[in-house]
């Protein structure tokens, strides 16, 4: 008997917590069932040893699906694997095999970040709960599915029990009430509103993203917006499944088939949240109001409209110091310009934003023209089977004669832990999710922005407005 | 770990230390949990002035912290790093949720106060003032003061029991094996 806590008006997501819930484990406190398991090769050994530790096994290995993606080399051949990196990914491996978890080897066609092949393998189900031992595991929240970022301890929890003991988080709604403008992509949706509610404007909330401007969005878009929940603190990200997310999922090897997948469909269209639920907090985004956004700071939330300017810093202010420094880590001043701002590198990729829809968009920009003199460029296919698609359609001879590096799949500069970082000092367009001091590379110089805006910067050279291009596509 | 604990703090103070800065990524590619308090605060660290370089905070088992300590990545790296240091206790004016959680299944407290509160917390840190953090009694006590501090029941409970969560899950196996069996919604 699942607990309820009343039959009034309810949101998705409480829907689905309690459509999880076990029991009461106290005041507080639920018991959450953990329908799918992610895991990679860095949040995990140290989970498995405890589980070994205490003569435990794992309750449902079927339930999980691992892969390597932090440390991996995104070179070909995977060459200059670091040895530590090399030797996590063997006890990923042994791990998996000894518990019969299934592995999914850097060479295999279904490899990728592990929030990629999460949706590629239709591992995660409109109404599935999942864990992964990663912040950005909110990622899969784009499917109508109740998705948990775990640490090391629950991974632990996760696979000797197949459960979690949580507090259920409050419910924000962020409402976007019309399709973007030209240019415009959800990544600069998601600097937008972590600039407006901040770092931890989530914390302790699930944030349901709807209206018009989500139902038009393609599953990469909602999962980019997902996916950056974790830089504003939330708990985690929903959107309720429909026609297009089924549409995405149809075929997909965890899917449902014939008569399941009906009888799916038509229980996932239930999963909505009800027209009178109270949402403990609301954020209206207005399409028209969103730009093409950089980050100028060291962290997600120092961001700012492409043709805006850095803010002043007033000394009597208590964040006065924290802006300074972060200005001063940047190389930049207060009121400075981003338009025309150097870069040195660029990096296209990252679970947020390296699908095949975000290379066909750095590709638009690239196709048949060469990135400047003195930057250099590569793009990481968030898996093989993007890296495949993107072949399939003449991507990587675009990037390659840009003069951009093509590599394989992995996280690769996000967080700089296989050896693609940048040197001190230089400034690198990312697409990634996160601009900390050092994270990049120690002294690296993160600007946070879209595929589009990445492209522009590496033809250009530096931070460009694409609305002012001639010929700017979406 | 006893409770109350008394013992000196350390006044890191700052706001928005994420789980990088506590422990940058390049130390990820470890197999274990124990030994990796060299890396805490590595980039800090090499930071003249720094003040956890200051001698005087080496044996402080209390940490004192702004706001958002701990957001970010889900690294527990970050709170292995800080039991290796000696702390056991945390006190900040707001946490990063999956840091929080982390803490409590470490066994280190992770208490929130009020921006004067810690400011005083600061004051005694600075004087190499010894305090004395009682869970039980929900409070920082030293010669002369004492602030009170909430903690939810259920986490005071696991931090003074060290009660693991796959224990608490197993008391209710018959009803997660019947709903294991009865999910409606997998199809």
């Amino acid at each position: 008997m699942t607990h309820q806590e009343g039959t009034g008006a309810t949101t998705l997501f409480d829907k689905l917590w309690h459509l999880h819930v076990v029991a009461r484990a106290s005041d507080a406190e639920d018991i959450v069932y953990i329908d799918r398991h992610l895991i990679h090769e860095v949040s995990s050994p140290v989970a498995f040893s405890l589980l070994e530790a205490e003569g435990r096994s794992v309750r449902s290995p079927e339930n999980a699906l691992a892969v390597a993606d932090h440390a991996v080399s995104t070179r070909l051949g995977r060459a200059n694997m670091l040895p530590l990196a090399s030797k996590q990914l063997l006890r990923l491996k042994e791990n998996a095999d000894r518990n019969d978890i299934r592995y999914i080897d850097t060479e295999s066609a279904d490899h990728g970040i592990v929030h990629m092949i999460g949706s590629e393998q239709g591992f995660v189900l409109p109404g599935h709960s999942l864990v992964c031992g990663d912040s950005h595991t909110a990622t899969h929240g784009a499917f109508g599915a109740l998705a948990l970022p775990v640490g090391t301890s629950e991974i632990a929890t996760v696979l000797a029990t197949d459960c979690l003991i949580r507090r259920k988080p409050a419910n924000m709604r962020v409402h976007l009430d019309a399709p973007l403008p030209p240019g415009v992509g959800a990544k600069d949706v998601m600097l937008h509103l972590i600039a407006r509610i901040g770092m931890n404007g989530g914390s302790g909330h699930a944030i349901e993203f709807c209206g018009p401007g989500i139902e038009a969005m393609p599953m990469a878009e909602r999962m980019t917006l997902c996916n950056m929940t974790s830089e504003a603190g939330a708990a985690t990200a929903i959107i309720a499944p429909d026609d297009i997310t089924f549409a995405y999922l149809a075929d997909r090897p965890g899917s449902p088939k014939g008569d399941a997948w009906t009888r799916a469909v038509d229980y996932w269209r239930t999963l909505r949240t009800d027209a009178d639920a109270i949402f403990d907090a609301t954020v209206e985004l207005h399409a028209a109001d969103i730009a093409p956004m950089v980050s100028w700071g060291t962290n997600p939330s120092q961001a700012i409209p492409v043709n805006r300017t850095l803010p002043q810093v007033d000394a009597s202010a208590p964040d006065a110091a924290a802006l300074q420094r972060a200005m001063d880590y940047m190389g930049l001043s207060p009121g400075a310009r981003l338009e025309g701002l150097p870069v040195d590198m660029v990096f296209i990729g990252s679970c947020t934003n390296g699908r095949i829809e975000d290379l066909r968009i750095a590709a638009q920009f690239l196709a048949n023209r060469k990135i400047a003199t003195g930057v250099s460029a590569i793009v990481v296919p968030g898996s093989a089977k993007v890296r495949a698609q993107a072949e399939a359609e003449g991507l990587d001879r675009i990037f390659i004669e840009a003069g951009c590096e093509w590599r394989l799949a992995g996280c690769s500069m996000c967080v700089g832990m296989n050896g693609d970082t940048a040197l001190a000092g230089k400034r690198v367009a990312s697409t990634s999710n996160r601009n900390f001091e050092g994270r990049q590379g120690a002294g690296a110089r993160t600007h946070l922005m879209s595929p589009a805006m990445a492209a522009a910067a590496a033809l250009a050279g530096h931070i460009v407005d694409i609305r002012t291009l001639s010929g700017a596509v979406q | 770990m006893t409770w109350p604990l008394t013992a000196t703090m350390a006044p890191l103070l700052a706001d928005d230390i994420n789980t990088d800065v506590i422990y940058p990524a390049r130390f990820l590619l470890v197999l274990e949990r124990q030994g990796l308090g060299d890396y805490a605060f590595a980039d800090l660290r090499k930071q003249d002035g720094f003040v956890l370089n200051d001698a005087r905070f080496a044996s402080a088992k209390i940490l004192l912290a702004g706001k958002a300590f701990g957001s970010g990545s889900s690294r527990e790296h970050a709170v292995w790093t800080l039991v290796d240091c000696g702390y056991a206790v945390i006190i900040a004016l707001s946490f990063g949720d999956i840091f929080y959680r982390n803490c409590i299944d470490n066994g280190v407290a992770p208490i929130t106060v009020r921006k004067n509160e810690l400011a005083l917390l600061a004051g005694l840190a600075n004087d190499g003032v010894a305090a004395s953090v009682d869970l039980e009694a929900e409070a920082i006590v030293w010669e002369g003061g004492r602030i009170g501090f909430t903690l939810i029941p259920s986490d005071k409970q696991r931090l003074l029991t060290r009660q693991t969560a796959i224990e608490r899950i197993e008391a209710h196996s018959e009803a997660v094996a019947r709903f294991r069996e009865n999910r409606t919604y997998i199809f």
